[in-house]
Order: C-alpha cells, then sequence, then structure tokens
C-alpha cells in the first residue's frame, strides 16, 4: 500500500497519523501526543481541579493507546476521541475517588469550570459597555453544560456532532444547549464596536 | 464563496473564519470581513450582532500548567511507551482490564529484524527433530492453514510452526516461534502438543491462541474454548519430558509464562467473551437485583468463577443497564455501586469491600 511509505511529519494530518499509531510508528505517536497533549490536559483541568490528577489521568490515557495502538477502532476526529475518552476517565476515577476519600470534599455533580473573558476584551480596548452588567448575569446563569458546550464549539472549534460524542448526549441536545445560551445573551446584550472601525474604508 | 450572503445571525456565530474575525485571531493582511461588509452593507447589524456575541462567549484561556510542567509530561508519556519496557507492559495488560483481542503486540521493527531473532530454545529444540515442514509468515498478514490432522492453524506475522516427519502417525507435537492461534481436531487418542521454549501446551481439541516470541519475556496462552493444559518443560530430563508444574485453562482463561523467573501464572485473557450462544453484545438489565443474582448472571455468560463473600455483600443490589461493556467495564461498575474493587486471582475474579448499608 502506498500509503504505508508515506513519511511522517508535523503537518501529515490526523487521520494518516492515527493509521500510522496503529502501525506501531512511534514517530505518529509522538506527533499526535505533542499536538494534543496541551488542549487535553487544559480540558481536563476544567473537570477536576487538582493538577496532578489530571497529569496523571492524562498520561494514563495515552500511554494506554500506545499499549493497544493495535486494536484502535478507526476514529472520525482524534481529537474528539482524546477528549472524550479523558473526559470518561477523569469522570470514572474522580467517583471512584470519592468513595476511598470521603473527607475530601468532592461537589456532588462534576463541575465544568469556564471563566467568560469579556471584561478582558473590553478593557484592552477601552470599551465601555452599560449592558455588560446583565451580560454577566446572563453569563453566570448558564448551566455547566451549556458552558462546557460552548467551550467545545467555540474555543475548540469541534463539531455538534463530536460534541454529543464527547458529552454522551445526543445530537439535537447539544444544538439546544448552545441555541439556548446564544438566545439568551442576545436579548440584552449588543456592542456597536466598528462603527467608528468602519469609517476607514 | 458567498453563502455568506444567505447566512443568518447564528451561522455566522458557528463560523470558524468568521470567530477568528471577529475576536481579532486573524492575521492583518486578510481583509476578507472588511471586503465582504463593502459589498453588504445591509448585512452590517446582523454583523455587529454575531460580533458581540462571539466576543461574549468568548471563553478565558487556563494556564494552570507551566510550559516546564507541560514538556516533563510529554516526556514521561514518551518514557512509559518505550518498546523495551515490554515486561511491565505484559504485566500491566494482564492485571490492568485493558480490553484487548486475542491477537496480541507484536514487537516494534520485529518484522525488519528478521529471522535473527527466532533462535536459541526454539531451535534447540528441533535439532533432533528432522522438519516434515515449515510454515513462517513473513509478511504482514495473518496466515490460516489446515494440518494433515484437519488442525487449523493462523499464523500471525513473524511466526514460524514447524513439525517432524512423524507428526500426525502416533501424536500430534509442532513448535511455535511467535504467535498463533489454534482450532484443533478433536483426537483423544493423539493429543496435539505444542512447545514454545520452556512451555509445552497440551490439548485434546480446543482452540486457543499461544503468544511465544523469542524476544519477549513471558509466553501467554489464551483459551477461546475446549480445555487445555499447559506445563513447564524441564530442559534437563531431555526427551522424557518430566512435567513440573501443570495448569489447567478453561475458557476465557489464560496461562502466562514468566521467561526470567520460569513463573507460570493463571489469569484471565484480556477480553473475556461469552462462552454461550447468545450474541456477544446483547444488553443485559439488573434492576434492584441482588448482587449474587448479578454475579451468577456474569459466571454463566463468561464461564468465569467470580468470588465474593455472600453475607458481607448480603444487603446489596444493583441497578444497571450494559449493552457492549466489556466484563471487566461491567465489574468496574458493579463494583462503584456496591463500593468494592475486584482482582483477577489465579483466573477467578475475586470481589473485595465492606458490603452496604
Amino acid at each position: 500500500m502506498k500509503t504505508n511509505d508515506q513519511i511522517i511529519t508535523k503537518n501529515t494530518d490526523d487521520a494518516l497519523l492515527w493509521q500510522a499509531l496503529k502501525r506501531s510508528e512511534k514517530a505518529a505517536f509522538e506527533i499526535l501526543l505533542k499536538k494534543y497533549y496541551t488542549v487535553v490536559l487544559n480540558y481536563g483541568v476544567r473537570f477536576y481541579r487538582d493538577k496532578e490528577f489530571v497529569k496523571d489521568c492524562v498520561q494514563d490515557l495515552f500511554v494506554e493507546i500506545w499499549n493497544r495502538r493495535e486494536y484502535l477502532s478507526d476514529v472520525i476526529s482524534v481529537k474528539s476521541y482524546l477528549l472524550q475518552s479523558l473526559r470518561k476517565n477523569i469522570i470514572r476515577e474522580s467517583t471512584r475517588l470519592k468513595w476511598f476519600r470521603e473527607a475530601d470534599k468532592i461537589s456532588e455533580e462534576q463541575d465544568f469550570n469556564v471563566e467568560f473573558d469579556i471584561e478582558t476584551y473590553l478593557i484592552s480596548r477601552e470599551l465601555e459597555n452599560e449592558s455588560l452588567q446583565k451580560l454577566r448575569s446572563e453569563l453566570d446563569n448558564l448551566t455547566k453544560r451549556q458552558r462546557e458546550a460552548i467551550f467545545l464549539r467555540f474555543t475548540q472549534d469541534l463539531s455538534y456532532e463530536e460534541i454529543a460524542n464527547i458529552m454522551d448526549i445526543n445530537y439535537r441536545s447539544v444544538v439546544n444547549l448552545i441555541h439556548e445560551a446564544i438566545k439568551a445573551i442576545r436579548k440584552n446584550w449588543f456592542i456597536s464596536l466598528f462603527s467608528s472601525f468602519l469609517f476607514i474604508y | 464563496m458567498d453563502s455568506y450572503r444567505n447566512f443568518i445571525l447564528e451561522e455566522f456565530i458557528q463560523d470558524a473564519y468568521f470567530r477568528q474575525w471577529a475576536l481579532d485571531e486573524l492575521s492583518v493582511d486578510d481583509t476578507f470581513w472588511e471586503n465582504w461588509l463593502q459589498l453588504n452593507p445591509e448585512k452590517l447589524k446582523m454583523i455587529e450582532e454575531a460580533k458581540s456575541l462571539v466576543i461574549a462567549l468568548k471563553v478565558k484561556p487556563i494556564d494552570v500548567f507551566t510550559a516546564s510542567e507541560i514538556s516533563e509530561g510529554i516526556q514521561d508519556i514518551l518514557n512509559d511507551t518505550l518498546d523495551k519496557h515490554s515486561t511491565s507492559y505484559i504485566r500491566r495488560i494482564n492485571w490492568l482490564q485493558i480490553a484487548a483481542s486475542i491477537t496480541l503486540l507484536i514487537g516494534l521493527g520485529f518484522w525488519y529484524a528478521g529471522k535473527d531473532l527466532l533462535k536459541s530454545e526454539y531451535f534447540e529444540q528441533l535439532a533432533s527433530t528432522e522438519p516434515k515442514a515449515i510454515h513462517s509468515n513473513n509478511s504482514n498478514k495473518s496466515m490460516t492453514f489446515e494440518l494433515v490432522d484437519g488442525s487449523k492453524i493462523t499464523l500471525e506475522p513473524g511466526s514460524e510452526l514447524r513439525y517432524g516427519n512423524e507428526f500426525g502417525d502416533k501424536k500430534r507435537e509442532v513448535y511455535l516461534s511467535g504467535e498463533a492461534f489454534f482450532d484443533v481436531k478433536k483426537d483423544s487418542q493423539r493429543p496435539f502438543l505444542i512447545y514454545t521454549g520452556k512451555l509445552v501446551t497440551k490439548v485434546v481439541g480446543t482452540s486457543f491462541s499461544i503468544k511465544a516470541y523469542e524476544q519477549d519475556d513471558a509466553i501467554s496462552v489464551s483459551v477461546r474454548t475446549g480445555k487445555v493444559t499447559v506445563y513447564r518443560q524441564n530442559s534437563k530430563s531431555g526427551n522424557s519430558r518430566s512435567l513440573s508444574t501443570e495448569i489447567v485453562l478453561i475458557p476465557n482463561q489464560k496461562a502466562v509464562f514468566e521467561k526470567d523467573q520460569e513463573l507460570l501464572i493463571k489469569t484471565l485473557v484480556d477480553t473475556p467473551v461469552s462462552i454461550n450462544e447468545v450474541p456477544q453484545n446483547s444488553a443485559l438489565t439488573f434492576e434492584e437485583t441482588k448482587i449474587s443474582d448479578v454475579f451468577n448472571r456474569l459466571e454463566g455468560i463468561y464461564g468465569i468463577k467470580i468470588d465474593f463473600d455472600k453475607e458481607v455483600f448480603s444487603k446489596c443490589s444493583v441497578t444497571a443497564h450494559f449493552n457492549h461493556e466489556s466484563l471487566y467495564q461491567k465489574l468496574d461498575i458493579i463494583c462503584e455501586i456496591v463500593r468494592a474493587k475486584y482482582e483477577i486471582i489465579d483466573g477467578e475474579i475475586m470481589i473485595f469491600g465492606n458490603g452496604c448499608q
């Protein structure tokens, strides 16, 4: 097969890297590891604040992928596969920890830590907006699932389908989560950003 | 290009290219959106609103990990995945319940190393036997063939199977280096013997796989159906082949022989499969089911004994719905429900815990 002879570089696309990894090509594993390690780590820590715990989970995830490389199935997207697996592992492992360390205050439900950056944006551009308070309260009212969906969609650029897989909910629910969030915010929020800026042209 | 003309507000927000522009992440040379607005001035209001929303939904980056923590983390993983650690890897897949199939790991670069690796014990054994046939698989696909007695062998890449002239007459003896799956024709008069270094596997009629690569630190025998006897060959006793340790394996059990310590251990295969006719992934539902019934059910499906203290767990019940989970995943979930843990000991599953209120 032609593809077997392909030289693997940083720019090889994920699907080919995944195939190469399955054929035990360590270089492909290393490229994917370096490409996604930080993304996966930062996603994990939004779930569970214990840095070392998340780091261990991420390490187990990658080591397991390498050890099981011959049995891996094809994936539609490597990134969403990694996020989905880590999410599952963290939920499982942290639930298990809860049994053994009940003294520790691990919140009953998994949290998802997302902070919105609007203030930074406005300050850096010396903009003021009288509806900021309202926006803040709308953002604060978003559920953790909405936050997670928004994060995966808009920060991680994943498709609805990938998000549905990662969060283990159906496609329609993802669409609704995001749609409802946008609707709520849209009610009270508008910045006239470039009426002045368009002037340039 | 101009499908954007028909976009509604939400479609702009969903568009990665638009979002990049809204967040000033495009390069300064990229003036697509400015130009587009000039051509579509009637969309200005909508674009402004979409841009406001993209900005509102921007998530603050998280930076709890330092650059050095990240590079250390990557290095740790690379160290953990070096192939020379195959011993610890083999232990891992045995004792941790990582799902795996019967076909097993083939060391990186093994095919290129070629025949140099097939040597020592394997050839010593052959020295006294005049080979009648040699099947070696130098391709990169598994290879299936039938022996004169009707047994079917599937030989994995880089593996070799030999047997002597007398094969099939009075006895059935073969020598394996590498990995193969055996579907042995039943013949109680002539047991089928497979020699792999110091380990001998004896069967009457059954299917199972053996993994015995020269360069690996362990030999493993995994049973699919029937019953298999595995024993260590005492090398000093020459042809008499006295039996030292012998273990009997039933379906879903596996023997692992650690070459350096000459230790023969009984454990479970990496992915136990149903021993009955029921479809592999048929759903299994428990509703407030007593734990003893749950374990009985699993024992029936996988033919693996599950040991637990009936008194301690007498008040435990389980509500769960399983679809395609592996046995180990099912056990993980059940154990989580009743706050227990399990271990694989001597080819059986032991449940430990303090019971339920």
